[in-house]
């Protein structure tokens, strides 16, 4: 039998380490519970957990460092979980390397979607990028630079294609401003926010009509995350 | 200060440096409370010079009559007499305390006269009083008076010098033009003399004026007067001139000398009032207290030469350092103490003082009614010491400064408790309001979890109860999340995130928002066509929308239709919220904005915060927000932002 993923929980907030326990354990995960930062750093060198939930506003480190020192031992993907969403924090962590975020009071269906996506994630890195990529009735062909949707291929642009790809190979994820910016139009393009809300806008109403459904959510004030199932999104 | 309440009373005592001045300001005291009124100590600045000791004895004297509750002033005059009289029909005095006169015959002729006298011939309807010196004994001022003299002559030793020089090098030249030119008669010569005299008035006090006349005289007499080389003369009509010379020289001289101090000091009056205006007005007229203190410093060094500086009580009556830092010249320990005794004790303290005089600064306490408020500071550049009329203008300013600021500490306070009240109210009306909403589902959630833990293994229970657990924790998320909200942006916390935003992604989101709350009512959205990014606060405004959806969902009858248009133009965007519900009351139109207010208070739902939330945001961004009817009924709830920019352009693209 496999191996069980090993999940870290950093929160100090004891109900909430108790319930995501409970949770995480009947998706069949085992689960390691830290109140601090330092002892989930402890806990990471020790256990080499295979995903970490981290909680913002620790009573002993602040996030940024936490995140930092986790990065010294392991590549294993970072939840933020944060109670303000209009925190500026786990941008900044994200663009640091963190995988994702939720809001508390979360849901769990989503919790759990996110831990999936996080854990495919990392393990794909390690078996190298796919060169096409298949979401429902789309399909994203990377190596050719090419769309389509129920084999009808869609004329994009440059551009538009370059959103499409980063968004498809984050599949699930939320992909920061700060990270399409830079990898799309190059570093120091970071304030051309408006760039991607043209190119949203362009890539729904070339891919999302033919495809009849929702596929890219904007974020305000993080990012952009492609959905192909809409109910993974609370 | 005590005023005292006697109205018709006004007492006034002069304030000199003669060696019982203090004792007449003790009497005059004594007097004021017995008569319960008003006492004031008045300095006659007269131009003549006076001793270091002299000043030093009336900046006493006038330090003391303050202390024991006088109103003190300080005023110049050439004449001393015309000066108090002045000054008694300005302010009103019906008394004035004289001292018993000191000065010999001789004097009393030179000034017209005993100055009690002369000022009753001027000013007739002032009760006057004469204080008898009885406690110093006869020895004991007449060594004081001797000992003043001594010194006295020490100042004037130098222009008597410089005065017998001037009318010796004047003697010379005559006897040029007599002896070896005889160009002149000897009695035109006299004439020579006698301009001298009268200008020898414009360069010299009375006293060297007096000397240069009689000098002048005996040159005269011994080498141009014949027979020359003796005090004799022969002609009976030399002796008249002579003497007719000396008095008219000697008058003249001295009308000189008076009318050039009574322009000196007209000019230096005038200088300082200009002064004491110019400052006095920048503190009544001052809007805000930082820029009137630093005018005031600034005002008070240009016109004193040195570096002024103001130190003001906290909120826990104790002094505050300077501004500019802990080395700042007034800051160092040893100045800081001197400022704290002046603040402590509420006197002058310092340089120029008699309390701890060796400190660098002159140190004045703003003392305001009843308290001192803080601390003025002054330190000299070049300037050995403040006349006692310099130093009551800094004394009258700093009192000034210390009402004004008074007055503002108290509006200081009193908004501050105003303001302590009005958020007293709204967390009281907060209270009320909220804490129905809040204990509503939370009691759901406490009794289902009660329930499922009494019966664990109960399926149908759970099945049951679940769905009310989950609906009660929405509710409970949402009605915190508008509390903390609000709290946010009425303490400001909330700033403004712009950014460009495509409003389909507000739309959608706010959608998403609310969806599990739609039921089975309808929402649309109605988009203009080629609509431009708008530059907002999207989360910001994402509440809003869904602030105004629930607020319609609320509203609307079931199977009812919720719009959601949203329009532009060059200048501005909007957005309207309508339902088919039942409309809005015209009176509640304005009121349904203001927090905690409901149109149907029985109605349960909502925290009666999500358009106040909602206009607090829309004003943030510069815009508006207003509630009609439709004319099919129903509410429309519509908010106008303007669009203060284009979205700048974008790259080409092949």
């Amino acid at each position: 039998m496999m191996n069980k993923v090993k999940i870290l929980v950093i929160d100090d907030e004891l109900s909430v380490r108790k319930l995501l326990r409970y949770v995480l354990e009947a998706e069949g995960y085992q689960v390691l519970e830290a109140g601090t930062g330092e002892l989930g750093l402890m806990y990471n060198a020790s256990h080499r957990p295979d995903i970490i939930l981290l909680d913002l506003g620790l009573p002993d480190l602040e996030g940024q460092v936490v995140l930092q020192r986790i990065r010294e031992w392991t590549n294993s993907p970072v939840l933020i979980l944060t109670a303000n969403k209009e925190d500026d924090e786990k941008v900044k962590l994200l663009d640091m390397g963190a995988d994702d975020y939720l809001i508390k009071p979360f849901n769990m269906q989503e919790l759990l979607a996110r831990i999936r996506v996080a854990l495919r994630h990392a393990n794909r890195l390690e078996n190298e990028i796919e060169p096409v990529i298949q979401i429902g009735d789309l399909k994203v062909d990377v190596g050719a630079h090419l769309v389509y949707v129920r084999d009808e291929e869609i004329k994009l642009t440059g551009t538009e294609f370059s959103f499409l790809a980063l968004l498809s190979k984050n599949i699930g994820r939320v992909v920061t401003q700060n990270q399409l910016l830079n990898e799309i139009w190059g570093p120091g393009n970071t304030e051309n926010t408006h760039y991607l809300r043209v190119y949203a806008a362009q890539l729904r109403k070339k891919v999302e009509v033919p495809l009849g459904k929702k596929l890219i959510y904007t974020e305000p004030g993080v990012g952009y995350r492609m959905l192909s199932e809409p109910a993974e999104k609370s | 200060m005590e005023a005292g309440n006697n109205e018709n009373e006004k007492l006034l005592v002069t304030v000199g440096h003669g060696p019982h001045s203090d004792e007449l300001i003790r009497e005059c005291k004594q007097m004021a409370t017995l008569m319960q009124s008003p006492w004031i100590a008045l300095h006659v600045d007269t131009g003549r010079e006076l001793s270091k000791e002299d000043k030093r004895t009336i900046k006493r004297n006038l330090d003391l009559a303050r202390e024991l509750g006088a109103e003190v002033h300080a005023i110049s005059d050439g004449d001393l007499a015309s000066g108090i009289n002045r000054f008694c029909r300005n302010f009103q005095i019906t008394s004035v305390l004289f001292g018993q006169p000191l000065y010999g015959h001789l004097r009393l002729f030179f000034s017209g006269g005993n100055i009690v006298e002369r000022f009753s011939k001027l000013n007739p309807s002032v009760k006057i009083y004469i204080i008898g010196q009885k406690i110093k004994t006869k020895v004991e001022q007449k060594r004081t008076i001797d000992s003043q003299v001594e010194e006295n002559k020490k100042i004037g030793l130098r222009s008597y010098l410089i005065a017998s020089f001037y009318i010796i090098s004047i003697g010379t030249l005559n006897a040029v033009l007599f002896h070896v030119l005889h160009l002149l008669p000897y009695r035109s010569i006299g004439l020579i003399f006698l301009l001298a005299v009268s200008m020898a008035g414009r360069y010299f006090s009375i006293g060297p004026t007096i000397l240069v006349s009689l000098l002048s005289l005996q040159i005269w007499n011994v080498f141009f007067i014949p027979p020359i080389f003796t005090f004799h003369m022969d002609d009976p009509e030399d002796i008249f001139l002579s003497l007719s010379f000396f008095f008219v020289a000697t008058i003249s001289g001295l009308m000189t000398s008076l009318s050039r101090r009574n322009q000196k000091l007209l000019y230096r009056q005038k200088e300082m009032t200009s002064a004491l205006y110019k400052i006095s007005l920048n503190i009544v007229q001052g809007t805000e207290r930082g820029s009137v203190l630093s005018g005031f410093t600034k005002d008070l060094s240009n016109y004193f030469k040195g570096q002024c500086a103001v130190a003001l009580k906290n909120s826990d009556n104790v002094l505050a350092h300077f501004p500019r830092g802990e080395d700042w010249l007034f800051n160092r320990s040893k100045e800081w103490e001197v400022a704290t005794w002046c603040f402590v004790n509420g006197r002058i303290a310092g340089r120029w003082t008699d309390t701890l005089n060796r400190a660098n600064g002159f140190y004045v306490p703003l003392k305001a009614i009843d308290e001192v408020v803080g601390v003025f500071a002054y330190s000299p550049k070049d300037r050995d010491d403040l006349s006692v009329n310099e130093r009551e203008m800094v004394i009258t300013l700093c009192s000034q400064l210390a009402m004004y600021l008074q007055r503002e500490m108290y509006q200081e306070k009193a908004s501050e408790s105003e303001r302590l009240k009005t958020s007293e109210r709204i967390h009281q009306t907060l209270l009320n309001s909220v804490s129905h909403e809040i204990k509503t589902p939370l009691t759901a959630i406490m009794t289902t979890a009660e329930a499922m833990k009494s019966k664990p293994d109960d399926k149908v229970l759970k099945d049951l109860l679940i769905p009310s657990l989950v609906d009660a924790s929405k509710r409970l998320k949402r009605v915190v999340d508008n509390i903390l909200d609000m709290s946010r942006l009425e303490n400001g916390v909330l700033g403004l995130k712009s950014d460009w935003v495509d409003v389909n992604d507000v739309l959608e989101n706010a959608k998403n928002g609310i969806a599990d709350q739609l039921g089975q009512k309808q929402l649309v959205f109605v988009i203009q066509e080629e609509f431009p990014l708008i530059k907002i606060d999207a989360l910001l405004l994402e509440q809003v929308v869904m602030n105004l959806i629930l607020n319609a969902i609320q509203h609307s009858p079931d199977f009812g239709k919720i719009a959601v248009k949203v329009s532009f133009n060059q200048n501005q965007w909007s957005l309207r919220v309508e339902d088919e519900g039942s409309g809005i009351p015209n009176e509640s139109k304005e009121l349904i904005f203001s927090k905690f207010y409901r149109i149907h208070p029985e109605r349960r739902g909502g925290s009666g915060l999500g358009l106040s939330i909602a206009k607090s945001i829309i004003e943030l961004h510069a815009g508006q927000i207003i509630a009609k009817n439709n004319d099919q009924g129903g509410a429309c709830i519509e908010f106008v932002i303007p669009r203060a920019e284009n979205p700048p352009p974008m790259p080409e693209e092949n």
